[in-house]
C-alpha cells in the first residue's frame, strides 16, 4: 500500500480517514486506523500477520477496496494541456477578464511599513508620482468594454485611487457612454472618503475594499502617512460618513481587508469589531498575513515566528467560530467567522466524487482570466498581486498569447510530479502569486508552502470531523439555499 | 466496519466546477476580485 492517498484523522470521539480518490471522510475503528500508513510510500503497519485483530483490519480494508476506497494508485497532474491551454485563450479573447483593474495612481497619501511597494519586495514597484494618462484609461476600457459578454466589472487600484479622483469620474463617465452592464470597484485605505467622492461611490453603487487592520492602537502601528503620522482617525471619520450617508448602501458594499502583522492582535481586532457590529457584522473581512518573501521588510515584520501569542489568541477565536456553529446560529458574521469559514466551506462543499485519472493542480488562473491588472502604462498582467516585470499584453494590442500559453506549460510543468502523490490534492489552492521568486516558480516557495498546507487541511479536517461529531448539521448555512 | 461520514454538500456551481477543474479562487474570496487571499487567514496562523 504504498500508493494510497489518505489523511488519518483522529479526533476525541472517533477515528477516520480522509480519502483523497473518493473525497470521504470514512468512519474507521481503532485496529483499521492504526494498520494504515500515515502517507504515501509507506506500508501497512508491521504485526498485521501475527495478530488477529490486525487479520480482521486488513480483511476491512481490503473489503472497502471493493467500494473504490483505499485505492492504490497515484492520479496524472496535467493542469494545462495543450488542449486546455488552447480552449482557455480562444475564451479569454472573446470574453475578455471578468475583473479590469485599473492602477490610476502609483501615489499614496500613506507609506504603510508593509506595504507591497514599500521597496522591501524584489521585482514590485515602489510608491511614485505616476498617474495613469487619460489616454491609457480609455484605451483600456475600450479594450475591455470590447469583448463579448453580459457583466462587466471595472476595478481602481492603486497607490490609493482616491487621490486621482477626476480620473476616477472620467473613467465611470467613459464607461457609462458605452451602454453596457457594468460594476465598479475600489481598493481604498479610506483616508480620503468626502462627501462628495462618497457621494460618487454610493451613487455608482461602487463595491468597496477598505484596508483597517483593528482599533486604532493597531491600525496605527503601520499604517501611517510619510511623517509617520496614524492614519485610523482619517480612515474611521471617512467610514463614519459614508455610512450616515447611505446606511443601506454600506452594508451591502463595504468589505474590508485586515493584515495581521507583528506582534498579531487577533483579540484586539476581534474586539474592536464586536464593539462596532454596525460597521463589521456581516461584512466581507478578509485576512492576511504579511508576506515575508522575498523581501528585505524590518525583521519584526517579517519574521512571523516571533508571535508567541499567535496560537492561543488563534485558538481562542476558533472557539467562538466553533461555538457559533454548535449553536445553531451562525449569523451574524464576525471576524472570527472570518478567519474559518473559508476553509471549512472548502471541506464541507467538497464534491462527492471519485477523481480522475488525470486532474489538474488548483489554484492558478489563466492570466487575463478572471482578472486583468493596467499598469499605469497601460501595460496589463495578471492581477495586482504579481507585480509589473511579466506583462501579458497591452490595452493597444490587447494579451499576448504567446505569453500567457509559455507561462501555463511552466504551471503545468512545475506541478506535475508533486501533486501527485500528495492526499490533499483535491482541497489545495495555489498560484503564481504563492510560489513565485521574481518571475519564476520557486521549489523554496512550494517546499514551505507544502510544509504549512499539509498542516492547515489536516487541522481543518481534524475540527470540521470535531464539530460535526457533536452537531451534524453544524454547516447547513454554506449549504445549497432552498 | 469502515463506512462514510460527514458527507460534502457541494452547490450546484460546485459540482460544475469539479467536472471541468478547479481554477482561481480570487473571485471567490472577495465581493470586490481584488482582495488579498483570504485562505491564508486560517493557514498560516500558528
Amino acid at each position: 500500500m504504498d500508493k494510497l492517498l489518505i489523511k488519518k484523522i483522529k479526533t476525541a470521539g472517533g477515528h477516520y480517514v480522509y480519502d483523497t480518490w473518493t473525497n470521504q471522510i470514512l468512519a474507521v475503528d481503532p485496529a483499521v486506523y492504526r494498520l494504515l500508513p500515515d502517507g504515501p510510500g509507506s506500508t501497512l503497519a508491521e504485526g498485521v500477520s501475527e495478530n488477529g485483530e490486525g487479520q480482521r483490519a486488513l480483511g476491512e480494508i481490503l473489503e472497502a477496496r471493493k467500494s473504490g476506497y483505499f485505492r492504490e494508485q497515484f492520479p496524472t497532474i496535467a493542469s494545462f494541456p495543450d488542449a486546455a491551454i488552447d480552449d482557455s485563450l480562444r475564451n479569454l479573447m472573446v470574453k475578455g477578464p471578468d475583473h479590469l483593474i485599473l492602477n490610476t495612481t502609483e501615489r499614496c497619501n500613506l507609506r504603510c511599513r508593509y506595504c507591497s511597494f514599500s521597496g522591501a519586495y524584489e521585482g514590485n514597484r515602489v510608491h511614485s508620482e505616476r498617474v495613469m494618462d487619460e489616454a491609457v484609461m480609455r484605451a483600456a476600457l475600450d479594450w475591455y468594454l470590447g469583448h463579448r459578454r453580459d457583466e462587466y466589472s471595472i476595478g481602481f487600484y492603486g497607490g490609493e485611487p482616491l487621490f486621482e479622483f477626476p480620473l476616477m469620474e472620467k473613467a465611470v463617465r467613459h464607461a457609462g457612454e458605452k451602454g453596457k452592464r457594468v460594476t465598479y470597484r475600489l481598493t481604498t485605505n479610506g483616508t480620503l472618503l468626502t462627501e462628495k467622492t462618497c457621494r460618487f461611490l454610493v451613487d455608482n453603487d461602487f463595491r468597496l475594499m477598505v484596508s483597517l487592520d483593528g482599533p486604532r492602537p493597531v491600525h496605527d502601528r503601520f499604517r501611517v502617512t510619510p511623517s509617520g503620522k496614524g492614519s485610523f482617525k482619517a480612515l474611521w471619520n471617512g467610514l463614519t460618513r459614508l455610512r450616515s450617508m447611505a446606511p443601506d448602501y454600506f452594508i451591502r458594499r463595504i468589505a474590508y481587508n485586515v493584515v495581521a502583522a507583528s506582534p498579531v492582535e487577533l483579540l484586539k481586532i476581534h474586539e474592536f469589531m464586536e464593539e462596532h457590529p454596525h460597521v463589521f457584522h456581516d461584512h466581507m473581512i478578509s485576512v492576511s498575513r504579511v508576506n515575508p518573501y522575498p523581501s528585505c521588510l524590518p525583521e519584526e515584520l517579517a519574521d512571523q515566528g516571533r508571535d508567541e501569542n499567535l496560537a492561543a489568541q488563534r485558538k481562542a477565536l476558533f472557539e467562538v467560530f466553533r461555538d457559533k456553529l454548535l449553536s445553531g446560529a451562525f449569523e451574524p458574521e464576525n471576524f472570527a467567522s472570518a478567519l474559518f469559514k473559508s476553509d471549512f466551506m472548502d471541506v464541507h462543499q467538497r464534491v462527492m466524487s471519485t477523481m480522475r485519472d488525470v486532474i489538474s493542480s488548483n489554484g492558478q488562473c489563466v492570466p487575463g482570466d478572471p482578472k486583468c491588472f493596467v499598469s499605469t502604462d497601460g501595460s496589463l498582467h495578471m492581477c495586482e498581486r504579481v507585480g509589473e516585470s511579466m506583462p501579458i499584453g497591452t490595452v493597444w494590442k490587447g494579451f499576448d498569447l504567446g505569453v500567457i500559453s509559455d507561462f501555463l506549460r511552466a504551471y503545468d510543468k512545475f506541478f506535475k510530479d508533486a501533486c501527485a502523490t500528495c492526499w490533499a490534492v483535491r482541497l489545495c489552492h495555489k498560484c503564481f502569486v504563492t510560489l513565485r521568486h521574481g518571475n519564476a516558480f520557486s521549489h523554496e516557495r512550494m517546499a514551505e508552502f507544502c510544509r504549512s498546507n499539509l498542516k492547515r487541511w489536516g487541522w481543518v479536517l481534524e475540527k470540521y470531523c470535531e464539530i460535526r461529531e457533536k452537531k451534524a448539521d453544524s454547516f447547513s448555512w454554506c449549504g445549497e439555499p432552498g | 466496519m469502515i463506512e462514510p461520514r460527514f458527507k460534502g454538500e457541494p452547490t450546484k456551481e460546485q459540482k460544475m466546477e469539479d467536472a471541468e477543474s478547479k481554477k482561481c479562487k480570487c473571485g471567490r474570496c472577495t465581493r470586490t476580485g481584488e482582495s488579498s487571499d483570504s485562505s491564508m487567514a486560517s493557514s498560516d496562523l500558528g
